[in-house]
């Protein structure tokens, strides 16, 4: 599956998208979870995240070809 | 022309003027928010958007939807400009329109913080001083 990274946190990571393996069962926080070990100097506080472009809470379940946007404090407008 | 739409074009009113007009309405409420010179005092040289645009694109039409079951409201047309943006450039832009003009104007306002809360699209502050910054909000 996709992660998508935004605004700073893209900047943070120097990229706008990484593509993980993960576990039949596993959730959003486990993605993030691997994100934190993989980056460990991410800030990954504050967030809200989205599948398949629709907001979903910490322990929604992701699918493989599922798109994970993890998205920082929006300021548009 | 959508009517929802995120685009790096310079934003035109009058595209979406036509989108929200009817002749049954006695109303059309146009608003633009615009790049502003400082934010919070501190002076600014310019400014950068960015966004998850099909993301942003499917929220400012649920935020449509909302909105017109919320204050009876005719149509609304929302396009969000992202890229570098010139201080006095329209980086939103709002039509609704309105049977009359009441509904029209609430409507506004709330869709302007919804849009600062729910809409994946980030501003990154080009302070005078050379340096940078994203704003958060929520």
């Amino acid at each position: 599956m996709t992660i998508r990274f935004f605004a700073g946190l893209r900047e943070a990571l120097n990229q706008s998208s990484l593509s993980v393996e993960l576990a039949e069962d596993a959730t959003v926080e486990t993605a993030l979870q691997l994100v934190a070990e993989l980056h460990p100097n991410l800030p990954l506080t504050g967030l809200a995240y989205a599948i398949n472009r629709q907001y979903v809470p910490l322990d929604a379940t992701l699918k493989p070809n599922d798109e994970l946007a993890l998205i920082p404090p929006v300021s548009g407008g | 022309m959508q009517a929802f739409l995120v685009t790096e074009s310079v934003l035109q009113a009058e595209p979406l003027r036509a989108l929200v007009a009817d002749a049954g309405h006695g109303a059309i409420v146009l608003f633009e928010g615009v790049a502003r010179n400082n934010f919070g005092g501190r002076a600014t040289a310019f400014l950068e958007y960015e966004a998850y645009p099909e993301m942003a694109e499917q929220q400012l039409a649920l935020l449509g939807q909302q909105a017109q079951a919320q204050f009876g409201i005719g149509k609304v047309a929302i396009h969000h400009r992202v890229g570098v943006l010139q201080i006095g450039e329209t980086a939103v832009l709002i039509a609704i329109g309105s049977a009359h003009r009441g509904a029209a104007f609430a409507a506004v306002a709330w869709l302007m913080d919804q849009i600062k809360l729910v809409v994946p699209i980030w501003k990154c502050e080009h302070w005078a001083d050379g340096s940078q910054e994203w704003v958060g909000q929520r």
